[in-house]
């Protein structure tokens, strides 16, 4: 090969090294902890409600949110981020808590329950991690039910904690769609 | 088709808009695309060019909204308080009477006059049926008359207290929570709960006395398949949202208790809830409410309005705010309507 080739693939090489440096250090800084769906550029199609109802593992939010009467919402155009406990998260209610709350007398404490997992806006898994950072360890998120919720990260992993200290984690990949984004919880989480 | 709008003068308006441009995108070497594109907190490695970066007018030209008051420690002078503020509002209800008027006639027999009693005043001196049916110009929800907010309904009222503060014992001296909540919300030996008829119930640190949570009731007069209550006859959707819910021959939609429903015009039943709000009160002027430090905007907004050094961005209840990174001050308010 002739010098100059050689200086166009040493500089290449260099190069190429360069961008891979930086888009490592990139995903160090804003790295998606628990993955996403999405893909770059792409809107998402479906919403919120469709994803859950396509889960496997949130068939009990899904009869949650038809008994409060919330379909609509979480199928509509206003942006929500949602953490969806999944059926395990309901398992966890003392004997009983879970069919009570489906019941009609309930729909006011349920209505209560749901939105205290809902957060105004579209915040990602990286929006989340920057303010974390940002946050000197952990970042508050206001509820539609009026209290806060408190993530932070215990390894790569994100735990919210709720306004009376209960702990759950976000599990698996966050799933963006049209009107939002949901990232699975393994906890129910109290407004107090 | 997106329309965003700022809530400003016309003037303001007038100039700000040619001046919105979208911005350049950063190189190949930024890393994740949309839709993190919009979330830097600085500026990326070989990243926007300066000229193309996006700024929302600053619009100085309004005056900053009040500050929300804080909770007062005078019982009187938050009534004095929400008066004030109810006969503000009720003001801006007032043309839409004639509605109210019409839709009473249909003969359904809801919108009762509520019977109240002429001579019952209170601490203040107030015969409140009065102030609240005279006030009121559209006539009080039954069940709400007696309240002192002014009839609004429960989650629309101030909450009287907040996190922190210390209760009144003279308000809440008895257990007083709604029925259906009390298995849930009992006393112990840590802490008691009142509630204070405004839709809110408080858990109280018994050896303190001070507020340590607050426990808002969503749907207190609202419920799919419940009929909308009495004295919500008119269109009172929020400005921000009135592009994407207004009423049609087979739809109507209603504000109230923190979320937009979806009313069926004959019978006045409400099908569903197509909306949620969080009800923070937010205007130009004020500090951002805790709990709005991630970024948070829809995916086809981050493009044009992504936190720099100057401003973040924040999203709540169908408006984009724009905010100083350092105090946290709101300084614009862009109506972003879906």
């Amino acid at each position: 090969m002739s010098n100059r080739v050689i200086l166009i693939l040493a500089v290449s090489a260099i190069m190429t090294a360069g961008c891979q440096q930086s888009d490592e250090a990139n995903q160090s800084v804003t790295g998606n902890v628990q993955g996403t769906n999405a893909k770059a550029g792409e809107v998402p199609k479906g919403s919120i409600g469709q994803a859950l109802a396509g889960s496997n593992e949130h068939s009990t939010l899904v009869q949650a949110v038809k008994a409060a009467g919330l379909e609509a919402t979480l199928a509509g155009s206003q942006p929500y981020t949602l953490f969806a406990p999944n059926n395990a998260a309901f398992g966890k209610l003392p004997g009983g808590s879970a069919d009570e709350l489906m019941k009609s007398e309930s729909k006011a404490r349920l209505t209560a329950l749901i939105t205290n997992h809902l957060v105004p806006g579209v915040v990602t898994n990286e929006d989340l991690s920057r303010a974390i950072e940002r946050g000197g360890g952990k970042t508050q998120l206001a509820t539609m039910g009026g209290s806060t919720l408190t993530i932070s990260k215990e390894g790569n992993a994100l735990v919210v904690t709720d306004a009376k200290g209960g702990k759950a984690r976000v599990k698996g990949a966050e799933t963006l769609q049209s009107n939002g984004v949901v990232h699975s919880v393994d906890g129910i989480l109290s407004s107090g | 088709m997106k329309k965003i709008f700022l809530i400003a003068s016309a003037a303001a308006m007038a100039a700000s808009m040619p001046a919105l441009a979208k911005p350049e995108k950063g190189g190949g070497g930024d890393g994740p695309q949309a839709p993190s594109h919009g979330n830097k907190g600085q500026k990326a490695p070989g990243g926007h060019s300066g000229g193309g970066r996006v700024k929302v007018q600053r619009t100085t030209e309004f005056k900053p909204q009040r500050m929300e008051h804080k909770p007062t420690k005078s019982a009187d002078r938050q009534v004095r308080q929400e008066r004030k503020a109810f006969k503000a509002d009720h003001k801006q209800m007032a043309p839409a009477r004639q509605d109210r008027q019409e839709w009473r006639g249909r003969g359904d027999g809801r919108a009762q006059r509520v019977a109240y009693d002429h001579d019952r005043r209170d601490r203040d001196g107030w015969d409140r049926d009065d102030w609240n049916n005279d006030h009121a110009g559209i006539g009080c929800p039954p069940g709400l008359a007696k309240k002192h907010n002014g009839c609004l309904p429960p989650g629309q009222a101030r909450k009287s207290f907040a996190v922190g503060d210390q209760l009144r014992s003279d308000w809440y001296r008895d257990y007083n929570v709604p029925l259906s909540y009390r298995s849930f919300y009992s006393d112990s030996p840590e802490y008691y709960y009142r509630y204070d008829d405004n839709g809110y119930i408080y858990r109280v640190n018994r050896q303190s006395n001070l507020v340590s949570g607050l426990i808002p009731l969503l749907g207190g007069g609202f419920g799919v398949g419940q009929m909308l209550p009495a004295g919500y006859g008119a269109y009172n959707v929020p400005i921000q949202y009135r592009d994407t819910y207004y009423d049609r021959s087979d739809a109507y939609y209603r504000y109230g208790d923190n979320a937009i429903y979806q009313v069926d015009p004959q019978s006045q039943m409400i099908e569903s809830v197509v909306a949620l709000l969080t009800g923070n009160s937010m205007g130009v002027g004020q500090v951002l409410p805790t709990g709005y430090d991630a970024y948070n905007l829809p995916l086809q907004y981050r493009d044009q309005y992504y936190d720099n050094d100057d401003y973040n961005y924040r999203y709540s209840d169908g408006n984009i705010y724009q905010v100083d990174p350092q105090t946290q001050v709101i300084e614009a308010i862009i109506s972003a309507l879906l």
